[in-house]
C-alpha cells in the first residue's frame, strides 16, 4: 500500500463524489434529520398543559391546582368569561376547563359541597387526566381536610429495564440515532456508489494500470470516515451536543464507521452501476439503523441478544455513555469487541475478494 | 518489446486466447485485428497485467506481465475502448490525478493538453466535451508517464474522420519517437495505414501475422480496374488466362479510357482467412 498513490486518490474522491447528487443527499440528510430531533424533543420531558376557566368571584382554585401538580408539568392558566368561552377554548387548544361558581373558595371550606364544572374533551390527554386526578387532593386541602393516607412512590430500576431515554434525555438519544443513521448512510450508500460508479464508468480500470485495486479500495474506505467525521462535526456543532467523554464517542464513531464502511464497499463490489446501489442499499440500510431504537425497550431476549449482536446497537450504547458521562450501560468493552469483529469479518470478505478478482 | 508465447486465457470452457505467439519490436506499429470476442480485448488484459494468463507467457519491455506487473506498470499505458474519464472533474484535473498518481508534476498534465490540442477547454468539466476531445484526453493520459510501450484498443472507434485522422498522425508521431505501439481496431484502413505489421485473431488463434502489403500479395486478389470509352467498368483479373488477349484487344481498339491496379485490401484477406468480413 503506497500512501501517495492512496492520498491521491482519496483527494479526487472527497472532492469528486460530492458533487453527485445521490451522494449530497446521503451525507446530509440525516444531519438534516438530527436537527429536526434536537428542536422536535427535549431532553427534560415537561408536559405542557393549559387551563382555561371562567369565575364569577376571586378563587385560589387555579393556584392551588398549580402548586399541586408535579414538577413536570408547566400549566398555563387563562381566564375567560363565563361558561360558553371556556368550552370554546377547550375546544380549541386549552386541554382542560373549570367553570366555578361565585363563592366557591368558601363553600368548600365550609364544607356545603359547591358544584363545580370540569371541562375535557372526548378524547383525554395525559396531562388532561392528571389535572382530573389532582384536583381531588387539592379540594380536599381547600376543604381542610386530611389526605386518608400518606401515599410515598418508591421507583426501583427492573433488572431488564434500561433508563438509556431517562439519562439521556429524548433530545440527545435522538440526535444519537441519527448518529447511527449517518454512519450508515454513508457507508451503506455513499461507498457503494463510489465504487460501484468507478466500475460502472470503467474508471477502475484505468486506475488499476497505476494503483493496486486494495490502494483504490483504501482511498474510497478514507473517503468514508472522512465524510462521516466531517458531517458528524456539523450535526454536533448544529445540535450544541457536547458528549461528556469525546475520546469515548469519538471511538465509538470510529469503531462503528469502519465496519459499516467496510461493509459498504463490499457491497459497492456487488453492484454493477451506481444506480443499482443507490436503490437496493436501503434495503441494507434498515438493519443498520434500526437497533439503536430498540435499545430503550424491554424486548424478548431472543430479539434483545439479535439487536445486542449489531455493530450499531453497541455503537449506540458506547456512545450514551460517552454523552452521558456515566455507566448507563455496563460491559463496554464487549460493545468494541462486537465493533471489531464485525469490522474484521467486513474486511476479511472485501480482501477475500479483491485477492480472488485480481486472479 | 513485447515477446508473447503460447499465450493461453481461458474463463471456464471460453478459450478467450488460444495459444498465441508474437513478438513486437521498439518503435513499431503492431495491429491486431479480428471479430467481436476474437480475442483481442483478453489479449490486451493479459498484456497490460490486469489479467493472469491461464498458460504461457508474454513480456513487456523486459518484464513477466504476470509475475512482474509492479515493473511493468509504469512503463505502459492504454487507451481504452470505453472513454472511461471523470465527468465531472475538468480535462485538466483528469490529467492532474494521473500525473500525480504516477508521480510526475503537474506541468506534464498542461504540456499534454497543449499537445492534443485540448489546452483552451483544459478548464472545462469532461461532460461538457465531444466524443472527440475525450478521445483525445484518453490520449493524453495514456501518455502521461510516457510509456515505452502504448496500448490502444479500438481507439477511433465512433470519432469523426478529422478526430480520427488527428488521432492516426499523434500515433504515427509517438512511434516516430519510439514509442511501441499495440493497437487493435475494426477499421482495416486505419490498420493498414499505421501498422507495420498486423495479426488476424480469429477465436482466440493468429491465423496470419506479417506486414499490411505482404498479407495483401499474399491472399489478396490480383486484378485491374479498366474504364472504357463507352463508360463500362471491368475489373480484369490478372490471373485469368482469358484477361490478356481481352486487354490486348482494348488496347488495340483504342477503348481503354483509364487502367488502375486493384490489389487487395486487408479485408479481403480477413474475409480470405476468417470466412467473413469484420
Amino acid at each position: 500500500m503506497r500512501p501517495r498513490i492512496v492520498g491521491t486518490l482519496f483527494q479526487k474522491d472527497f472532492l469528486d463524489a460530492i458533487r453527485d447528487s445521490r451522494v449530497l443527499v446521503s451525507v446530509f440528510l440525516p444531519v438534516l434529520i438530527g436537527v429536526f430531533y434536537n428542536f422536535a424533543f427535549q431532553d427534560e420531558q415537561r408536559t405542557n398543559v393549559t387551563l382555561a376557566y371562567s369565575a364569577a368571584a376571586p378563587t385560589t382554585l387555579p393556584a392551588e391546582l398549580q402548586r399541586a401538580l408535579p414538577e413536570t408539568f408547566v400549566l398555563e392558566i387563562e381566564q375567560v368569561q363565563g361558561a360558553d368561552e371556556v368550552r370554546a377554548r377547550v375546544r380549541g387548544d386549552a386541554h382542560v376547563g373549570l367553570v366555578v361558581p361565585a363563592g366557591f373558595d368558601q363553600a368548600v371550606a365550609l364544607g356545603q359541597a359547591p358544584a363545580l364544572t370540569i371541562i375535557t374533551r372526548e378524547q383525554p390527554t395525559g396531562g388532561q387526566n392528571t389535572i382530573v386526578l389532582t384536583l381531588d387532593g387539592v379540594l380536599r386541602r381547600m376543604a381542610g381536610q386530611r389526605p386518608p393516607a400518606t401515599a410515598a412512590i418508591e421507583r426501583v430500576q427492573g433488572e431488564r429495564e434500561v433508563p438509556l431515554v431517562a439519562e439521556l434525555g429524548l433530545r440527545r438519544y435522538f440526535v444519537l440515532g441519527a448518529v447511527v443513521m449517518l454512519v450508515g448512510f454513508i457507508g451503506l450508500i455513499v461507498i457503494p456508489i463510489i465504487l460501484a460508479e468507478e466500475v460502472e464508468r470503467r474508471t477502475m480500470d484505468a486506475l488499476t494500470l497505476v494503483a493496486r485495486t486494495s490502494e483504490v479500495v483504501a482511498a474510497k474506505a478514507l473517503v468514508g470516515l472522512a465524510y462521516t467525521f466531517g458531517s458528524l462535526a456539523l450535526l454536533l456543532a448544529v445540535t450544541r451536543l457536547v458528549p461528556a467523554d469525546l475520546p469515548l464517542f469519538l471511538a465509538a464513531v470510529l469503531a462503528l464507521a469502519i465496519g459499516v464502511v467496510g461493509f459498504g464497499l463490499l457491497l459497492g463490489g456487488i453492484f454493477k452501476t451506481s444506480g443499482q446501489a443507490y436503490t437496493w442499499s436501503g434495503f441494507f440500510l434498515i438493519p443498520v439503523i434500526m437497533p439503536p431504537f430498540f435499545l430503550a425497550s424491554e424486548l424478548p431476549r431472543p430479539i434483545e441478544a439479535l439487536v445486542l449482536a449489531t455493530p450499531t446497537a453497541q455503537a449506540t450504547r458506547a456512545m450514551a455513555n460517552a454523552v452521558a458521562g456515566k455507566a448507563i450501560f455496563s460491559d463496554l468493552g464487549i460493545a468494541f469487541v462486537v465493533m471489531a469483529a464485525w469490522a474484521v469479518v467486513a474486511y476479511a470478505v472485501l480482501f477475500w475478494r479483491l485477492r480472488r478478482n485480481s486472479e | 518489446m513485447i515477446s508473447v508465447h503460447d499465450l493461453r486465457k481461458h474463463y471456464k470452457d471460453v478459450r478467450a486466447v488460444d495459444g498465441i505467439s508474437f513478438e513486437v519490436a521498439e518503435g513499431e506499429v503492431f495491429g491486431l485485428l479480428g471479430h467481436n470476442g476474437a480475442g483481442k480485448t483478453t489479449t490486451i488484459r493479459v498484456l497490460t497485467g490486469r489479467a493472469l494468463p491461464t498458460s504461457g507467457n508474454a513480456r513487456v519491455a523486459g518484464f513477466d506481465v504476470a509475475t512482474e506487473r509492479a515493473m511493468v506498470r509504469p512503463l505502459i499505458n492504454l487507451v481504452f475502448e470505453e472513454q472511461n474519464l471523470y465527468d465531472r472533474l475538468t480535462g485538466r484535473d483528469n490529467l492532474r490525478l494521473f500525473a500525480r498518481l504516477y508521480g510526475v508534476p503537474d506541468a506534464r498534465a498542461d504540456e499534454l493538453l497543449d499537445r492534443v490540442g485540448l489546452a483552451p477547454a483544459a478548464k472545462r468539466k469532461v461532460k461538457t466535451y465531444s466524443s472527440g476531445m475525450k478521445q483525445r484526453l484518453l490520449l493524453a493520459r495514456s501518455l502521461v508517464n510516457s510509456p515505452r510501450v502504448l496500448f490502444l484498443d479500438e481507439p477511433t472507434r465512433g470519432l469523426d474522420p478529422t478526430s480520427a485522422r488527428e488521432l492516426r498522425d499523434l500515433v504515427r508521431e509517438l512511434s516516430r519517437g519510439g514509442v511501441t505501439v499495440f493497437l487493435t481496431t475494426h477499421y482495416m484502413e486505419e490498420a493498414d495505414e499505421l501498422c507495420h505489421r498486423v495479426a488476424f485473431l480469429s477465436q482466440g488463434k493468429i491465423v496470419a501475422l506479417d506486414a499490411p502489403r505482404e498479407l495483401k500479395l499474399r491472399y489478396g486478389e490480383r486484378a485491374a480496374r479498366v474504364l472504357l470509352r463507352d463508360r463500362s467498368e471491368h475489373s480484369v483479373r490478372l490471373d485469368d488466362p482469358v484477361a490478356a488477349p481481352m486487354l490486348e484487344q482494348w488496347v488495340r481498339e483504342g477503348q481503354i479510357v483509364s487502367i488502375h491496379s486493384a490489389e487487395g485490401t486487408l479485408e479481403d484477406v480477413f474475409v480470405a482467412l476468417a470466412g467473413r468480413p469484420l
